[in-house]
């Protein structure tokens, strides 16, 4: 190979005439993005980010972001009685559930998961990731990831560990009530009006956990449920039951027009050292060098658009796009596993990424008397509970 | 800048510069959808750095925004199996006659976007839109000498890369 034919062969690309239809192509990609960019009501980043969701970079890694959302669910239920039978019967005994589903208590901007619940399948979409659809099938352990822009979808297996983190939202809460059916720790909280409607409520209350319902008080079809667990609180509301939901919605085979992409996600046995990942990210990449105001699901959920945003304009391969949103998504199920009832405690808000003096994070790990404190450039140290940051 | 105007200062620069960065991301890719991709990539960049686009330094960042995309493009393509494509290279014949022209080519329009800023601008403003030393130079806000330097590293740059990809081959 000498320069001549090097030159040879630029001479030859730079006299390639421009066909036509690329003439087109390029007119119409570009009033594409104008039009996109001119969509009124839309802030300019929900613009950017419909655009950026037509790329291949994206794609895989907002895959990647909703899955850790599946994982999201409750490891501890209590026991007890309760007279409120009426008002659990929907739940119980519905084929089909249709709901929407907020984790934490920012229901006015926090992201909403709407889910169509059908016999062991679940069809879920975020508000906050409007192109991507997760059917998630718990019976056979599979998740497929669906991107509706993009025409894409991907399957992602959740056997093993997974596949018991894996939560049916609904069916959690007919344990909870099975559970409490009988129990006499329930309180009547009286008739109120919630959102727009008359309703009756319900609490019951275990060590760590507490459970609200309200329901229609003619009907007793429930209206919002709220489930506190340790430190995660969820809101339920919007309730269909028993409605025709179409075979096609909740398919498991990728629909006409899709291209399946062969990716693994691997999310088996997330670590500390994961979630020390996933801090990471979140204080270089998403917080520009500063850790969060606080972390767990709820802010996990609102990071993931501007985490997909972030990792659009860096610059990455697919590869590393996909990757760094996984390492993201490992982390936090990490946390996930101490959310419901571990002891943990993020400390984190406004420290500088780097700075070794200051705690950002710790929690006991399981069958540990010592603590885990993680630092600001990352660093951990193991600790006895006397020793642990104030 | 609001969204309105921002988007009317964007709206010129696309229009501005639209035909030629079809002609040199036509032929930086070489095929439809990477292409299009690399459009995509542009039209973006224009849009994060419209600022920078609305200035005197405009004409050198419009090569900047063209060649990133094509380097993004290229680093991002995958294949129709849904793999990623670690090389489109051919591998159906015989060692040292593996890499044909057009595979050549391919190598080459993709490894102009890992060349050097400069050594990229001036490749592309030498042999793909065919300027002469002296126009490049302006361009480049250098001397001829300087035009002429940045082009022959550049080739030389890519003929190490495609030497060393000949030997991977063998």
């Amino acid at each position: 190979m000498n320069e001549e034919r090097i030159e040879e062969i630029l001479k030859n690309i730079g006299s390639e005439n421009v066909p036509a239809d690329v003439h087109k192509l390029a007119d119409q990609t570009s009033k594409d993005f104008t039009e996109t960019l001119m969509q009124k009501k839309q802030p300019k980043h929900y613009v950017l980010w419909e655009f950026i969701m037509k790329s291949n970079i994206t794609k895989l890694a907002a895959a990647a972001a909703i899955i850790v959302i599946a994982f999201f669910g409750f490891s501890q239920f209590f026991g007890g009685t309760v007279t409120f039978a009426d008002v659990i019967q929907p739940i119980l005994n519905a084929r089909t559930v249709i709901f929407d589903l907020i984790i934490g208590e920012d229901e006015e901007t926090g992201p909403v998961m709407h889910e169509i619940v059908v016999d062991s399948r679940i069809r879920r979409t975020i508000s906050n990731l409007p192109n991507m659809t997760s059917i998630i099938d718990l019976e056979s352990a599979k998740i497929l990831a669906l991107d509706t822009n993009a025409k894409t979808a991907v399957y992602i297996d959740i056997k093993g560990s997974l596949q018991e983190k894996t939560k049916n939202y609904i069916e959690f809460v007919r344990k909870v009530l099975m559970k409490l059916k009988d129990s006499p720790n329930v309180e009547e909280l009286g008739e109120q009006e919630i959102d727009g409607q008359k309703a009756i409520g319900f609490v019951a209350r275990g060590p760590n956990e507490e459970v609200t319902i309200w329901a229609d008080p003619k009907t007793a079809v429930p209206i919002r449920v709220e489930l506190r667990l340790g430190q995660s609180f969820s809101i339920l509301k919007n309730f269909k039951f028993d409605v025709p939901v179409e075979d096609s919605q909740m398919s498991m085979d990728v629909p006409p027009g899709y291209t399946l992409q062969k990716t693994e996600f691997d999310l088996s046995g997330a670590t500390e050292q994961d979630f020390i990942e996933s801090l990471r990210i979140w204080a270089d990449v998403l917080m520009d060098g500063k850790f969060p105001e606080a972390i767990g699901t709820e802010n996990t959920m609102k990071q993931m658009r501007p985490l997909v945003e972030k990792i659009g304009q860096m610059n990455l391969s697919e590869v590393e796009a996909t990757q760094m949103a996984m390492k993201f998504a490992r982390g936090m199920l990490f946390l996930q596993i101490y959310e419901s009832g571990g002891n943990w405690h993020y400390v984190g808000n406004g420290v500088k990424f780097g700075d070794s003096e200051t705690a950002v994070f710790w929690y006991q790990p399981k069958d540990s008397e010592n603590y885990r404190v993680i630092y600001g450039d990352l660093h951990v140290e193991e600790v006895k509970k006397d020793q642990l940051p104030m | 800048m609001n969204l309105s105007r921002r988007a009317e200062t964007f709206e010129q620069i696309r229009a501005k510069y639209v035909r030629f960065l079809a002609s040199v991301l036509w032929k930086l890719t070489g095929d439809r959808e990477l292409f299009t991709e690399a459009m995509q990539y542009a039209l973006l960049g224009i849009w994060q750095n419209i600022e920078k686009l609305n200035s005197k330094k405009a004409g050198a960042y419009i090569y900047r925004i063209a060649l990133t995309a094509n380097s993004t493009a290229w680093r991002n393509r995958i294949g129709k199996d849904g793999q990623f494509a670690r090389s489109r290279i051919r591998t159906d014949k015989e060692p040292g006659e593996r890499l044909n022209k057009e595979d050549l080519t391919s190598i080459v329009r993709r490894e102009i976007g890992h060349l050097p800023a400069r050594q990229g601008r001036a490749i592309v403003m030498r042999y793909l839109e065919q300027n002469d030393y002296k126009n490049i130079a302006e361009k480049l806000r250098c001397t001829e000498a300087g035009a002429r330097s940045h082009v022959s590293k550049a080739i030389g740059t890519l003929k190490s890369k495609l030497a060393a990809l000949v030997e991977q081959e063998r």
